[in-house]
């Protein structure tokens, strides 16, 4: 059956349809879940919410741009909406820092790391870095999606990039003798 | 240093290909999510189908009872003048100064003829009108209105039209109240017109059926002005509708919360239960015979016990069955027992209802009520009184549903259905002073008969899946008794008591 023929069946909630694109789409979104969330247990949650929404709202997808993109928004969104209630952006006066090149060693970083360091950010640098850095998104869509100005987007990605940067420094110092590998 | 990367790029680069596999569990949520909705969606209309019937049933039954009430005070007088009741109503013009008569004397100007009917049939029939109005009675059983409009007009000015452009320049309740002496006139019953407002609400359907009866095309003006008067009575009628509607999908809404906020996959109950029984008649009479009708009659407590099991169609609703093992006695008490020398006191000495055993058969049986002690022999007089105690038992198959009125730790249902009850006992015991003797078995218990029931039930939750129940339950009984004397109508109250458990 073509994905097309998938979504129209998934329309009409068709069960065996919806399992379909479950499978075939479970795993990127949950990677995208996890990045957005603070642990496992919570990117499940938001993968499931996701999921119920994207099969109870797929008679609005058009089959204009790709299911996947319109899917990955879906999940983003809903990975927001749980901090848009929880009140997280609400922050006023917060200090601009000044974006500045972070760079660091290309070591043989390993993707469960860097998964845990990104959920380890607070909310706010967390959404941000992830919708600028991983999902390119621009400040201004990002200032939109979480209703912040375009400053606080740019702090807070700056603030993301150099809490990480510590982290990855510190991991480096921890463990010396991958520090000069290869 | 040519290791050096911005670390945007790290972590896209490094993240790119990264794909973590959820639980399944994950599915199966999203799967009962997206199922569960679809099998509340519906439950919703299986209630609204409930909930209508009932306010059906409720307002027939309003309707019923006020039609027959009205009916039976009332006089009536097939074939009341219609214009005689106008008049009538000639002497309270309404503030508008619109009423009904006055179009009825713009009729009279143009020199209509009134004629009454007795059949309820309203015919004015003016020199170049023709205004036909058929009205069918209102039928106690089903208490519907039914009023069928004909309206040719051919000169342009119809006594129907007028009517109803004077109505509808009053307010809606006046509206409806005339339609209603209108309803009332075609009963051809004299109506208080007091009375009828009263039930102005229940009415509302008929004169909607009656707005949805006019079907003649309508060819003028003035037509045009009846059809415009009737929508606006729809209106009037839609908005009360919407609010009756807006009330049901606020308690549904409630319901679905409850539903959310208490979302139960486990549906199903098993319910062991055990309970006193205490079995009575309604009436006063005698499953015995017609000589006991007037003594006094005792029912023992004896015990059921069983076990049911539930289905919860929603929160509120369960459907119920179940298997009970029931006992009941009930005892006849000043009778004189002994043993038949002879049948010479004259008076009856057998009890109908009884196959007597070879015991029973031996002995007389009469009812101190029916003696004439002065006239009796000294003996019988001197003889102890003995009771009669039947003692039956059933195995009852009970079909309930249970509907919860409170629904919190401590619920509150109320239970209604029917048993079906099979006769597993029947003996007949002559007792006296503390001794027994059994005399026979009753000829009179049908293998099958059945019951309806009638209960609320308490629950109290001890856990998740443990519930605490007390249901005290009135079972009145049907063709229990193949023939009874005098109006013995049998029921039996038990107290079930017991727990369920949900799994």
């Amino acid at each position: 059956m073509g994905l097309e023929q998938l979504i129209e069946q998934c329309k009409k909630n068709d069960a065996k349809a919806q399992s379909q694109i479950y499978k075939l789409y479970a795993s990127k979104l949950f990677s995208l879940s996890l990045k957005y969330s603070r642990n496992h247990a919570e990117a499940e949650d938001n993968l499931q919410d996701a999921f119920v929404t994207i099969f109870k709202k797929i008679g609005q997808f058009e089959n204009k741009g790709s299911l996947e993109g319109w899917m990955k928004r879906v999940t983003i969104n809903t990975a927001l909406q749980r901090y848009r209630t929880t009140g997280v952006f609400n922050i006023v006066g917060e200090e601009h820092i000044e974006d500045t090149v972070v760079e660091i060693d290309d070591d043989d970083l390993k993707m469960d790391f860097l998964l845990k360091i990104i959920q380890d950010l607070p909310d706010k640098y967390r959404l941000v870095f992830n919708l600028y850095a991983m999902d390119d998104y621009s400040h201004k869509e990002i200032s939109e999606m979480l209703d912040i100005s375009i400053g606080t987007s740019k702090s807070n990605l700056a603030r993301a990039r150099q809490i990480l940067k510590q982290k990855i420094e510190d991991h480096q110092k921890a463990q010396p003798k991958h520090s000069n590998g290869q | 240093m040519d290791n050096k990367k911005h670390i945007d790029r790290i972590f896209k680069e490094k993240l790119k290909n990264f794909e973590a596999v959820p639980d399944d569990a994950i599915w199966e949520n999203i799967h009962q999510q997206l199922h569960e909705d679809k099998r509340k969606r519906r439950i919703v209309p299986l209630w609204w189908k409930v909930a209508g019937v009932a306010a059906v049933l409720a307002l027939l039954f309003t309707l019923a009872t006020k039609f027959i009430t009205q009916n039976a005070i009332d006089p009536i007088g097939n074939g009341v003048n219609v214009v005689n009741t106008n008049n009538d109503t000639n002497e309270n013009p309404d503030a508008n100064g619109n009423d009904l008569k006055h179009s009825l004397k713009d009729a009279d100007a143009t020199k209509t003829a009134n004629t009454s009917n007795p059949n309820g049939v309203i015919q004015n029939t003016p020199t170049e009108q023709v205004v036909k109005i058929t009205v069918g009675t209102a039928t106690a059983s089903n208490g519907e209105n039914r009023f069928a409009t004909n309206a040719k007009n051919e000169n342009g000015n119809s006594v129907v039209s007028k009517n109803h452009r004077s109505k509808n320049q009053n307010n809606g309740d006046v509206t409806i109240s005339k339609v209603e002496k209108e309803n009332a006139v075609a009963d051809g019953s004299k109506t208080d017109m007091n009375a009828l407002s009263d039930i102005k609400t229940t009415e509302n359907q008929n004169i909607k059926n009656t707005s949805k009866q006019i079907v003649n095309p309508i060819e003028n003006q003035n037509n045009v002005a009846v059809t415009d008067a009737f929508e606006k009575l729809e209106d009037i009628l839609t908005k009360e509708e919407e609010t009756i509607e807006d009330a049901i999908a606020k308690v549904e809404e409630a319901n679905s919360n409850d539903d959310v906020m208490e979302k139960q996959p486990n549906r199903w109950n098993v319910s062991p239960n055990v309970s006193p029984i205490y079995f009575g008649s309604l009436g006063k009479g005698s499953s015995l015979d017609e000589q006991f009708i007037n003594n006094t009659k005792e029912g023992a407590v004896t015990m059921s016990y069983g076990i049911g099991g539930s289905y919860a169609v929603n929160t509120r609703l369960k459907i119920r069955a179940g298997i009970n093992k029931v006992a009941m006695e009930h005892a006849t008490n000043d009778v004189l027992v002994f043993n038949s020398i002879d049948q010479s006191s004259g008076a009856k000495g057998t009890i109908s209802n009884l196959s007597a055993n070879a015991n029973g058969q031996r002995m007389t049986y009469l009812s101190e009520e029916n003696l004439n002690k002065d006239a009796t022999p000294v003996i019988m007089n001197s003889t102890p009184n003995s009771t009669i105690s039947q003692r039956l038992g059933f195995v009852e198959i009970p079909l309930e549903v249970e509907y919860a009125l409170v629904n919190k730790k401590l619920a509150v249902n109320a239970i209604g259905g029917f048993s079906a009850l099979i006769a597993d006992r029947n003996e007949i015991y002559a007792v006296s002073g503390g001794q027994e003797m059994l005399i026979g078995e009753a000829n009179n218990i049908n293998a099958m008969s059945y019951s309806a029931n009638l209960g609320l039930g308490v629950n109290y939750n001890i856990s998740e899946k443990i519930k605490l129940n007390v249901e005290p339950t009135f079972k009145y009984q049907i063709n229990t008794f193949s023939k009874s004397a005098g109006d013995f109508r049998p029921y039996f109250i038990g107290v079930y008591t017991g727990f369920s458990y949900k799994f």
